[in-house]
């Protein structure tokens, strides 16, 4: 179960930039009933399990396997889990979430074997190797390589101290507490530097991206205005 | 650890979650949140877009050596000791303007005039030097100069404009002027008769 936890300013951080999302609170949800409008077959019950669950298994299945065939993969979750349901498999229903992270792992780890199986199985007829081009497209090149550039201007405009906290937990991944014993930092202090340099990267992207968008619009009418 | 506050998970949680530092407990519990919550979805799309771009930016400025600048080591140093950066820093700059603002203003035009005779002599003579933004009290020879009773002084600085004219009244061998204070630069000290006829230049040098 997640464990629930009283408002505590003090001990308590609430995710950060947080767009409103019109989602009902997860503890205010009656899993059971809707387990049970499933188990009868009642479309509208299925149609909110994947309202619910759609975006999540979405999220999910894109980070572990990609966005190939995605749709199919998503489809085929949802069809285990709601035969899964009307055959009564789901013993605790108020544990649905926890089955459908469960079935949704299966799927992944389904998938992978597949593939392996496919890999020491098939052979390729044609001769050479075919190397898929793992490059993104040049939009996504050109948004990336700013991204990196408005972080490398935070990490630059920081002491030398604070950006080697930074690499040091972000790049070379060591553990919380060997940088804060070395580093002679509080968990606060630690924690109140990652969130500032993160917080320096959204300000710098949205002046940016808003100094872009006033560029494009001048250039627009500049360009109308030639005409 | 608390993964779950006020129906969303921490953004710890989700920094943990996305760098694939949860325990398993902890990940089973975060993924189940995650298959239902869309703004703590929402959350980990960012956070793992800013790892990507955090990781990259850090790999780049890590490769490239980079100068020990002095203002790194200060506000290094200050941070060590636990003090806040500003009130230090302003101190420092009251200290600066102590050491370097108020010496330099220290030659106003409120100090008392420097004192300076200007004398002819055979040969080449060294210019006079006086210093900048002070009064000067002039003591100007007149041995060999047609007399008078009175004399017209001007300063004038180097492009040959005047500064500074005033009537002078003879007192023994010399004429006493006292001048105001002069921009730096080369200026001439010039004596003129009553009809301004130019009967004397000196060089003076404003430093």
């Amino acid at each position: 179960m997640l464990q629930m936890v009283n408002e505590n300013p003090e001990s308590v951080e609430v995710p950060d930039e947080q767009p409103p999302v019109n989602t009902v609170p997860i503890s205010h949800v009656n899993w059971a009933k809707l387990v049970e409008r499933i188990r009868e077959d009642d479309p509208q019950g299925m149609e909110e399990l994947y309202t619910m669950f759609s975006c999540g298994v979405r999220l999910y299945l894109c980070r572990q396997l990609g966005v190939q065939e995605l749709d199919d993969k998503i489809h085929d979750t949802f069809l285990i889990v709601i035969n899964a349901i009307k055959r009564g498999d789901l013993r605790e229903p108020e544990r649905l979430m926890g089955f459908v992270r469960t079935v949704v792992r299966r799927q992944v780890a389904s998938h992978i074997d597949q593939i392996v199986h496919l890999r020491n199985n098939q052979t390729e007829i044609t001769s050479g190797i075919r190397v898929p081009d793992g490059r993104q497209d040049p939009e996504t090149q050109l948004l990336d390589e700013e991204k990196v550039s408005i972080m490398s201007q935070v990490l630059k405009g920081i002491s030398r101290r604070d950006r080697e906290i930074l690499i040091r937990f972000y790049l070379r991944e060591q553990p919380q507490e060997q940088i804060c014993s070395e580093m002679h930092l509080s968990e606060t202090q630690f924690r109140l530097l990652k969130s500032r340099a993160k917080a320096r990267f959204g300000s710098i992207g949205k002046k940016q991206l808003s100094r872009k968008n006033l560029e494009n619009k001048s250039m627009r009418a500049s360009a109308s205005s030639g005409y | 650890m608390i993964i779950v506050a006020n129906d969303h998970l921490t953004a710890e949680t989700i920094e943990k979650y996305s760098m694939g530092k949860l325990s398993l407990d902890e990940c089973d519990n975060a993924e189940e949140h995650l298959l239902v919550c869309e703004s703590c979805q929402v959350a980990l799309e960012e956070m793992d877009d800013y790892l990507i771009h955090i990781r990259e930016a850090a790999q780049r400025l890590a490769s490239q050596p980079e100068p020990d600048s002095l203002w790194d080591r200060i506000r290094d140093g200050i941070r060590g000791l636990s003090i806040q950066p500003w009130p230090v820093v302003a101190a420092l700059c009251a200290v600066a303007a102590l050491i370097f603002v108020i010496p330099a203003s220290r030659n106003s035009v409120d100090d008392p005039p420097q004192q300076l005779a200007l004398q002819t002599s055979r040969g080449q003579a060294a210019s006079q030097t006086v210093a900048a933004n002070r009064k000067i009290d002039l003591k100007l020879n007149l041995d060999g100069l047609a007399q008078f009773a009175s004399y017209r002084v001007t300063i004038v600085d180097s492009n040959g404009s005047a500064v500074f004219t005033t009537n002078a009244t003879k007192q023994g061998a010399e004429l006493a002027v006292t001048a105001p204070a002069l921009k730096k630069g080369a200026h001439f000290v010039r004596i003129y008769s009553p009809s301004s006829e130019l009967l004397r230049e000196f060089l003076l040098q404003v430093k």
